[in-house]
C-alpha cells in the first residue's frame, strides 16, 4: 500500500545532483589521462567507393604522430556487431559505404596534429554507384550494398519478400480481407516519417588504455557491460585479451536516447591505443553526430471500422531506409509493426516491413524506438477513421484500445492505466468544452485554433537483459549500492537508491550508488529498451531484501524475537506489531558488522552484504521463446494538445499540451515528471522542427549542427501538464515500468490532430513545418 | 632563422578564473588559437564547463567574463588579458562548500536530467538575475534560449531560476 512506503513516490533530489550542478561530475570528455593522445577519424568524402590505395607514408613522418590505422592493418579482425543479425560491419573497410564512413584512424599527441596528420594520408578511390532512397534501394538494378542481401532488403530471402512480418502466434492475425469487407468506412493513406537525430549535448566520446598486464579500460557513453560485450570478440580474437582483462566505465552521459556507443570508432581507439602504448581519447564532433538517427519510414496503412465506432481490420506496410547498416534491424521494424497490435482490440490485423540498405549513414535504436513512426502512420488514419465514421474521439480510443484482455497472446498484460491517462487529460485540458470541428474556430489575433488528442503505448521494460547488484552495509549503518547502471539523465542511480533504501529500511540519504564500472559493480543491464527500472531495480530490491533478512536476524536477538516480527524503516528496525519496540539499524550494524556473529550458517563480516539478481523472465509469466510476449510491461500515453495556427506564416504555437502516462508506479516523483516533460519536448522536436536532411545527390547530411537542425529550446516549450497514472504492476519493483521513452510517442500524432482540427488540413509526413503549412494552404509553391 | 625578441619570448597573458590569478606564456601553455574553454578544461583542469557542439550553438561551454555571460568555445583565451572569468566551480562557496542558491535550486526543482547542459544553463541564469533580480518566467526562457537541454527538463530548469531569483531577493 502506497502510505507504507518511505521514500518511493516522493520527491527526493536527484542522484549526483550536486555533483551535476557544481561541475565536478566526470563525463567521459572529462577524462583526461597522464599521456592521452588524441584520436582522430579520416571521413570518407565519398557515398560508396572503394580505397584503391592508401598512403600514410607521409603522415607516420609527422612529429607528434604515434599510430595510424587503415582497413590494411585491420584485416583479419572480426566485423563490429552490435547484434548478431546486424550484418557485417567491420571497423575499417576496403569500401567506403557513406559521406563521412571511416578511411583511417590517427593518434597524435595533439589535436593539430592530429588533423595534419589526416590531411597527410593520401588515399585513391574508386567511385561506386550509390542508392539513397530506400524505394530505389529495392528496385532491380540498384548497387548492392550487402552482399549477404542482394536486393537490398535485410532478412529477405529473394527479391520482394519482406524483412519481417509479424505472425499469428505473436501479434497479428484474423483476415484482414475479411476485416475490410465488414467495415463501415475504410480509410487508406501512405504516411512518412523524417530522420531524426538523437542530437545529445555530450558527444560520443571514448577514452581507451591499456595497462602492462594488457587490461583494457574503455571510459564511453555506453553501458560498461554492453560495451564490453560489443567489443569484446573483437579485442579477444586479436589480441586474446579475456573478460576479467576488459573494464568499462561511465560515470556519467551527456544524454544518449538511444544512440549508443560507435562500436568501430571504440575499436579503433583500442587498437590505436593498443600501438601507441599510450592511452586515447577520441571525442566526438559535432558534426559526426549523424552517424546514427532514427530510420526514414514510409507506412503505407489501411484500417477500417463500422459505425459502432469497433474496429474491424489494420494493415499496414511499411518501407524503413535503414541506411548502410542498423544496429538493431529486426527490433525497428517489429516495433512498428506491433504498434497497431499492442494498440488495438482489432480482431484483423497484418503488418510486413522492408528494412532497406542504402548509402546513408546508419540507423538504430531511439528513444521511442520503432513505436515513434508506427504510431504516427496509424494515428493519421485512425484519426481519419474517426471522422468518416462521425464517432466521437475519446470514445473511439476507450473502447478499441488494449485492455488485457484475452484478445492476442501480447495483449494479456497487466492492467494498464490509458482510460485514466485519457480521462484525467481530457479533464485538463477541457477537451469537451473545447473541441470544435475542423477549421471553424478562429482565435482574436486571427489565428485558428485546433485541439488534438492521441494515445500510444510502448515497452515499459524490456525483458532481455538481466542486471545483478550489491548492497553493503557498513559498520555505521551505510550503506554503499554496487549496481552499474548506466546513467544518462534518466535518474536510474536515484532509483536504484530509492528502492535500496525503501527495501533496506534505511533512509535515502544513507544509500550511495557507485557509478557504473565494471571492476566494482556487478553485471547490469543496461539503459536501452527502457529496462533500468525494472531490471536493475528489480536486482536492487533483491539485493536488498538480502542483506535484510541478515539485520532482522540481528536486529532480533536484540529485540528478543524472531525476524519475521520485524520491520525495517527508515534507519530503524521495528515490532510490526508494536512499532515501539525498536532499535536503531545502526546500532545493530555497529554490535554486529565484523563481529562474525553468524546468520544463516555463514558469518558476518567486515561488511554486511546482499546480492541479487534480477531477469525478468524468472519473476513474471513468460512465454518461453517469445522476448517481446506477454510479460513485457507496457506504459501507456495520452496526449491532448491545443494549438494555435498562423495561416499568413505557417508557424504552430503550442497553447496548452497535457502528457499523461501510465508509469506503474513512480519511484521518484521528480526524476519521473522529468522523463514525461523531456520526452514530450522531443516528440515536439519530432513534430515540428526536426529534419535531417540528406543531399539527394550523395546521400551526405546537410544540417548535422544545431544551428540548422533545430531541437527545441526554452522558446518552444508550451505550458505542460504532466498527469503520472499509476495502475501498480504487480509484475516488477514496486509496481513501476520503464517509463524514459513513451512520451515521445504519440506527441506528433497529437500535434497532427490539432493541426488538422485548426486548419481542416491533413499532413502525411513529419516534421509539420511553417513551409509544408504554407504550401497546404497555397501560400507558397 | 629570425631571432626572437625579447617582447615575443616573454608574450605572457593574465587574467583571473574564479577569483585567483592565472598566468600563461603564449605560445606555450596557451597557443593563439586556443579557446577559452580548451584552456579552462586542458590547462586548468575546470572541466564543469563543456564542449557541447565547439560552434557556439549550445550554449554548454557559457561562462562569465567581468560580469557579462561569454561561450567559451567561441573566445580566445588571448582574448582574456586582464578579465575576471567564473565558470561554475566558482561559484559555491570555496570555504564551506555550500551550494549558490542557483545551484541549490537546480537540485531541489531536479533542474536537470543528464546534467550536461546544466553549468552553462547556471551560469547564463546567474548573469541573468545579476542584472534582473526579479526576472519573469518568460524573461528566464529568453535569456536562456540559447543554452539547450536535449533531455528538455526546460520546464523545471525555468521553475529552478525562478526559485533561485527568490532565494537572492530574500523572499
Amino acid at each position: 500500500m502506497a502510505e507504507q512506503l518511505a521514500i518511493i513516490g516522493k520527491r527526493l533530489p536527484r542522484v549526483g545532483a550536486i555533483d551535476l550542478v557544481t561541475g565536478s561530475a566526470k563525463f567521459t570528455q572529462d577524462i583526461y589521462l597522464p599521456g592521452m593522445l588524441t584520436g582522430m577519424v579520416l571521413p570518407s568524402p565519398h557515398p560508396h567507393a572503394n580505397i584503391l590505395s592508401i598512403d600514410t607514408t607521409k603522415a607516420l613522418a609527422l612529429p607528434g604522430v604515434r599510430a595510424i590505422i587503415t582497413h590494411q592493418d585491420l584485416a583479419g579482425f572480426p566485423d563490429a556487431l552490435f547484434t548478431a543479425n546486424a550484418g557485417p560491419l567491420k571497423i575499417l573497410d576496403k569500401t567506403v559505404f557513406f559521406i563521412g564512413d571511416y578511411v583511417a584512424a590517427v593518434a597524435a599527441e595533439s589535436e593539430e596534429v592530429a588533423l595534419r596528420a589526416l590531411e597527410l594520408i593520401a588515399v585513391e578511390y574508386e567511385l561506386l554507384p550509390a542508392v539513397f532512397d530506400a524505394k530505389e534501394s529495392m528496385a532491380p538494378g540498384a548497387p548492392v550494398q550487402k552482399s549477404q542481401w542482394p536486393w537490398n532488403v535485410w532478412n529477405s530471402p529473394e527479391r520482394g519478400q519482406p524483412s519481417l512480418t509479424i505472425d499469428k502466434t505473436k501479434l497479428t492475425g484474423g483476415n484482414v480481407e475479411q476485416g475490410f469487407a465488414e467495415a463501415d468506412a475504410i480509410v487508406e493513406q501512405e504516411i512518412h516519417t523524417q530522420a531524426m537525430l538523437h542530437a545529445p549535448l555530450e558527444t560520443d566520446t571514448v577514452v581507451t588504455a591499456w595497462d602492462g598486464n594488457g587490461v583494457f579500460t574503455a571510459w564511453t557513453k555506453e553501458c560498461p557491460d554492453r560495451m564490453i560485450g560489443w567489443l569484446w570478440p573483437i579485442l579477444s580474437k586479436v589480441y586474446g585479451t579475456p573478460i576479467n582483462k576488459m573494464r568499462g566505465i561511465c560515470h556519467n552521459a551527456g544524454g544518449r536516447f538511444g544512440k549508443h556507443v560507435d562500436l568501430r570508432v571504440l575499436s579503433m581507439a583500442a587498437v590505436l591505443a593498443r600501438i601507441a602504448a599510450r592511452p586515447v581519447k577520441i571525442q566526438g564532433l559535432r558534426d559526426n553526430e549523424y552517424h546514427w538517427s532514427r530510420a526514414i519510414s514510409h507506412s503505407l496503412v489501411k484500417m477500417g471500422g463500422k459505425k459502432d465506432g469497433m474496429l474491424t481490420a489494420v494493415q499496414m506496410k511499411t518501407v524503413s531506409n535503414f541506411g548502410i547498416t542498423h544496429r538493431m534491424p529486426g527490433t525497428e521494424p517489429r516495433n512498428i509493426g506491433r504498434t497497431p497490435n499492442w494498440t488495438w482490440k482489432c480482431p484483423n490485423s497484418s503488418f510486413e516491413n522492408y528494412g532497406v540498405y542504402t548509402n546513408l549513414s546508419g540507423t538504430g535504436s531511439f528513444r521511442g524506438f520503432g513505436s515513434t513512426q508506427g504510431h504516427f502512420a496509424v494515428s493519421q488514419l485512425c484519426d481519419r477513421l474517426i471522422e468518416r465514421l462521425g464517432v466521437d474521439h475519446l470514445d473511439f480510443y476507450l473502447k478499441n484500445h488494449a485492455d488485457g484482455g484475452d484478445w492476442w497472446e501480447a495483449q494479456k498484460q497487466t492492467p494498464n492505466g490509458l482510460d485514466e491517462c485519457i480521462l484525467k487529460s481530457a479533464a485538463a485540458i477541457g477537451w469537451q468544452e473545447k473541441w470544435h470541428e475542423p477549421g471553424v474556430r478562429t482565435l482574436p489575433d486571427g489565428r485558428k485554433h485546433g485541439l488534438g488528442v492521441a494515445i500510444a503505448v510502448h515497452s515499459g521494460g524490456g525483458c532481455s537483459i538481466p542486471g545483478a547488484a550489491f548492497v553493503e552495509v557498513n559498520k555505521d549503518g551505510s550503506v554503499q549500492l554496487f549496481a552499474a547502471g548506466d546513467e544518462t539523465g534518466q535518474g536510474v542511480y536515484t532509483i536504484e537508491a530509492a528502492i535500496c533504501a525503501e527495501e533496506l529500511g534505511v533512509r535515502y540519504e544513507d544509500v550511495r550508488v557507485t557509478r557504473a564500472d565494471t571492476e566494482s559493480a556487478p553485471l547490469a543491464s543496461f539503459s536501452a529498451h527502457s529496462q533500468n527500472t525494472c531490471n536493475m531495480g528489480g536486482a536492487v530490491q533483491l539485493a536488498a531484501r538480502d542483506a535484510k533478512k541478515k539485520l532482522l536476524a540481528l536486529a532480533g536477538r536484540e529485540l528478543g524475537v524472531t525476524p519475521d516480527e520485524l520491520e525495517a524503516r527508515e534507519g530503524w528496525i521495528y515490532l510490526k506489531a508494536d512499532p515501539d519496540r525498536r532499535i536503531a539499524l545502526s546500532a545493530v550494524t555497529a554490535k554486529y558488522v565484523g563481529s562474525g556473529a553468524v546468520v544463516d550458517g555463514k558469518p558476518i563480516g567486515c561488511r554486511l552484504d546482499g546480492y541479487g539478481w534480477y531477469a525478468q523472465w524468472e519473476n513474471v509469466p513468460w512465454t518461453p521463446g517469445d522476448p517481446e510476449g506477454s510479460l513485457v510491461p507496457k506504459t501507456w500515453m495520452c496526449h491532448m494538445v491545443e494549438v494555435a495556427v498562423d495561416t499568413d506564416t505557417g508557424a504552430v504555437e503550442i497553447l496548452n499540451y497535457v502528457t499523461a502516462q501510465d508509469v506503474g508506479r513512480a519511484i521518484n516523483l521528480n526524476t519521473a515528471e522529468n522523463q514525461l516533460l523531456g520526452s514530450t519536448m522531443m516528440g515536439i522536436g519530432f513534430a515540428l522542427l526536426e529534419d535531417f536532411i540528406h543531399d539527394p545527390q550523395n546521400g551526405q547530411g546537410l544540417n548535422a549542427s544545431y544551428l540548422d537542425y533545430k531541437i527545441p529550446t526554452h522558446l518552444d516549450v508550451p505550458p505542460t501538464t504532466a498527469i503520472l497514472v499509476e495502475p501498480i504492476n504487480p509484475n516488477s519493483v514496486f509496481g513501476a515500468k520503464g517509463i524514459g521513452e513513451g512520451s515521445l510517442v504519440p506527441s506528433a500524432p497529437a500535434i497532427a490532430h490539432a493541426v488538422y482540427n485548426a486548419l481542416g488540413l491533413r499532413f502525411d509526413s513529419t516534421p509539420i513545418t511553417p513551409e509544408k503549412i504554407l504550401k497546404a494552404l497555397g501560400k507558397v509553391k | 632563422m629570425k631571432e626572437k625578441t625579447a617582447t615575443e619570448e616573454t608574450a605572457m597573458i593574465r587574467f583571473k578564473v574564479n577569483g585567483r590569478p592565472v598566468e600563461f606564456t603564449i605560445g606555450q601553455q596557451v597557443m593563439p588559437w586556443h579557446t577559452l574553454v580548451r584552456t579552462l578544461r586542458e590547462t586548468l583542469g575546470l572541466t564543469g564547463t563543456k564542449t557541447g557542439c565547439n560552434n557556439g550553438e549550445c550554449g554548454a561551454c557559457t561562462v562569465i567574463m567581468d560580469g557579462k555571460s561569454i561561450l567559451s568555445c567561441s573566445t580566445l583565451t588571448v582574448e582574456c588579458a586582464g578579465k575576471e572569468i567564473t565558470t561554475i566551480e566558482g561559484l559555491g562557496d570555496p570555504i564551506n562548500g555550500k551550494l549558490h542558491p542557483l545551484q541549490q535550486a537546480f537540485v531541489e526543482h531536479d533542474g536537470l536530467q543528464c546534467g550536461f547542459c546544466t553549468p552553462g544553463m547556471i551560469m547564463q541564469a546567474k548573469t541573468l538575475l545579476d542584472e534582473t533580480p526579479k526576472p519573469t518566467e518568460q524573461g528566464v526562457k529568453e535569456a536562456l534560449s540559447g543554452n539547450l537541454c536535449r533531455c528538455g527538463s526546460y520546464q523545471k530548469i525555468v521553475e529552478s531560476v525562478l526559485a533561485a531569483g527568490k532565494a537572492l531577493r530574500g523572499e
